[in-house]
């Protein structure tokens, strides 16, 4: 992590910017203040799903590099259920679009799922492809038949019905969306801590010959997990728009949610807990990554760049734990 | 009817190119027993700097150099983790990828919307005038040109010289390779040095002559389809070629469907490519399964994604 840091000083100097004054605007902007601070919870709440998401598969030692496609999916079956059910009151609508953007996350889980046990096909290229498949079902939507009538020059669908908005708290732009990210995260803990189902999933990571024998149904929980993770990163998509975005909006959707979610489960090595820190700080890159953009002028991909160092580091850093260095006295 | 197939085939070799290069570095890289899922990321840093490299010296086959150089010189970030540090393949992939993405998008920014000199079509004596055969495979830049050499002669190294002999056995199984004298370590940075350089050349092919110019994430999921494409061609470069085309047919499809006056949606065209890869998967292994051509042919080498390391026992 040090490292990291080091190593982005001088991605900071060779763009002509002091250093220590970049890393000093991307805190004071992340947390600086009350605003600032609410801003990061708000990128940390998709996060939040995401990292999940995939930090359960990981556990089963699968790679589901797909959030990203599902979260689309469940914004696009949040939508889907907003403008379906627009007249009902909200204590049935909001369950009615967690629902939909669940079944639609899931749902786009399942194909890689049934490949993987069927024919041994690669989760991790289908889950991939399939992100490009949703993106661009999505984009089909949004210039097509879901287009607001009344402006027709943008992709993007009418407001959500009021009923289906969540409420917004201290003026921010923050909702309940993180609250339900960090239970969900406590419950998943307790879930693989607990209970027979988080043991199993364990083994079935461990050794798949294992599992075998001892008479875990590996293939049907390997289904199960990914349509699991696939509906964790889509509930997550349902909280994006009806907490944040409020319409359906091409650009408005994911900032590389998915894809930060990878990291963000393979640094907290699938602990869901961990998943809550890490996640945060995650979010505040990216807030502090946007203020350092506002006032230094670097584009986005500094934070990529960044986020791609940390890794690097860390891998090479978990490897030379492994060697301990012994002083061998002659 | 030929006025329609000619300029669409000449299109589907014509995109299918770039995953040409991607897929066959990716062989050599995997037949030597190392998976790089960095493709796209090494694309995108292919890509930039080879349009750099043309927007500064003026000269695009300096630029496919210099893309194809770090393309090479970046995945060796990826060799040193995996082979040296015995890192979990996968995961440096990944973060290959995010930091080719970073980069590109860092170095790319000053360049959108600048124009750089880029490949043009050469038709070549003769043959470009046979008809149809002329059109689809001889009016197309230089990069195309050169990758009917390389295939082959990639085909040739893996499989028909002592070089090909060594990656193939270290990948299969390196300790045999060590216990007959081989260095396991020079042979897998080598091979993992020559996809790198591939990849970097598609990415410069895709800025210097299919589009051609910078566009932030501009490889667009070829990377992975590459991926794809390896496990379909079972790891033969013969293979890939037609893995390559058909996609790039895919791709082509869509536009040449247009051209006609077909009332498709561009958006509903652009899932073709990437739900006709992942049934293309679904396919070779559910041939693989069919045939039981036996898990050695259909899984790949033997050695694939496992570390190796002299001090262990495996």
């Amino acid at each position: 992590m040090l490292f990291a840091l080091i190593a982005g000083s001088f991605v900071f100097w060779i763009n002509g910017a002091n250093p220590f004054e970049a890393y000093k605007e991307m805190f004071v902007g992340a947390f600086g203040d009350g605003y600032s601070l609410s801003e990061t919870l708000v990128q940390t709440t998709p996060l939040l799903f995401t990292g999940l998401a995939v930090s359960l598969t990981l556990r089963t030692l699968l790679w589901n590099i797909g959030a990203e496609g599902q979260f689309f999916m469940g914004a696009m079956g949040a939508t889907w259920a907003a403008q379906a059910f627009s007249n009902q009151p909200p204590w049935i609508l909001i369950p009615l679009l967690m629902l939909s953007a669940v079944v639609a996350g899931a749902l786009w889980g399942l194909p890689p799922a049934i490949l993987k046990t069927r024919l041994q096909v690669n989760e991790i290229l289908t889950t991939l492809l399939l992100n490009y498949v949703a993106i661009f079902y999505v984009n089909y939507l949004l210039y097509g038949p879901w287009k607001d009538p009344r402006y027709p020059g943008f992709p993007q669908t009418p407001r959500y019905p009021d009923a289906a908005l969540l409420h917004q708290y201290f003026n921010t732009r923050l909702s309940m969306g993180i609250i339900i990210g960090v239970i969900l995260a406590i419950v998943l803990y307790v879930l693989y801590k607990k209970t027979g189902w988080g043991y199993k999933i364990q083994v079935i990571g461990q050794s798949r010959k294992t599992a075998t024998y001892a008479g875990i149904r590996v293939n049907r929980n390997i289904v199960r997990v990914l349509m699991i993770s696939g509906a964790i990163a889509g509930l997550g998509g349902m909280l994006q728009i009806s907490g944040l975005q409020h319409k359906l909006r091409l650009g408005g959707i994911s900032n590389n949610y998915g894809y930060t979610g990878i990291i963000i489960a393979f640094l907290a090595n699938g602990n869901p807990l961990a998943v809550i820190f890490v996640a945060l700080f995650m979010g505040a890159l990216l807030v502090g990554g946007d203020s350092l953009q506002m006032t230094m002028g670097f584009g986005k991909g500094v934070v990529h760049m960044f986020e791609g160092m940390v890794l690097f580091f860390v891998l090479a850093g978990e490897a030379f734990k492994r060697y301990k260095i012994q002083w061998i006295k002659k | 009817m030929i006025e329609f197939l000619g300029p669409f085939l000449q299109a589907a070799v014509r995109s299918g190119t770039p995953l040409l290069f991607a897929t066959v570095g990716e062989i050599y890289t995997e037949r030597s027993g190392n998976i790089n899922l960095g493709i796209e990321g090494l694309m995108l840093i292919g890509a930039v700097t080879g349009f750099m490299a043309s927007l500064w010296t003026g000269n695009p086959i300096v630029g496919a150099i210099i893309g194809c150089f770090s393309g090479g010189a970046v995945s060796m970030i990826h060799a040193f983790l995996t082979v040296t540090l015995n890192v979990n393949q996968i995961v440096s992939g990944l973060s290959l990828v995010f930091f080719g993405t970073g980069v590109s998008a860092v170095l790319g920014a000053p360049l959108v919307g600048v124009i750089a000199p880029s490949f043009e079509e050469i038709n070549v004596w003769l043959l470009s005038d046979i008809p149809l055969i002329g059109q689809v495979f001889f009016q197309h830049n230089a990069l195309v040109y050169f990758s009917y050499l390389f295939v082959p002669i990639s085909w040739i190294v893996l499989f028909k010289t002592k070089i090909g002999l060594y990656i193939r056995s270290v990948g299969e199984n390196p300790q045999t390779a060590d216990t007959v004298g081989l260095n396991v370590t020079r042979i897998r940075y080598a091979s993992i040095f020559t996809g790198g350089a591939m990849m970097g050349l598609a990415g410069a092919y895709l800025s210097l002559a299919y589009t051609p110019m910078w566009i932030e994430n501009m490889v667009a999921g070829r990377g992975w389809v590459a991926i794809a494409l390896v496990i379909f061609s079972m790891w033969n470069p013969k293979m890939a070629v037609f893995g390559a085309y058909l996609f790039g047919g895919m791709d082509a499809l869509g536009f040449a469907l247009q051209a006609r006056g077909a009332q498709i949606s561009t958006h509903l065209l652009g899932m073709l490519p990437y739900v006709f890869t992942i049934f293309l998967l679904a396919i070779s292994m559910w041939r693989a399964k069919k045939k039981a051509v036996g898990l050695s042919v259909s899984m790949g080498p033997s050695a694939l994604g496992k570390p190796f390391s002299r001090e262990q026992k495996s």
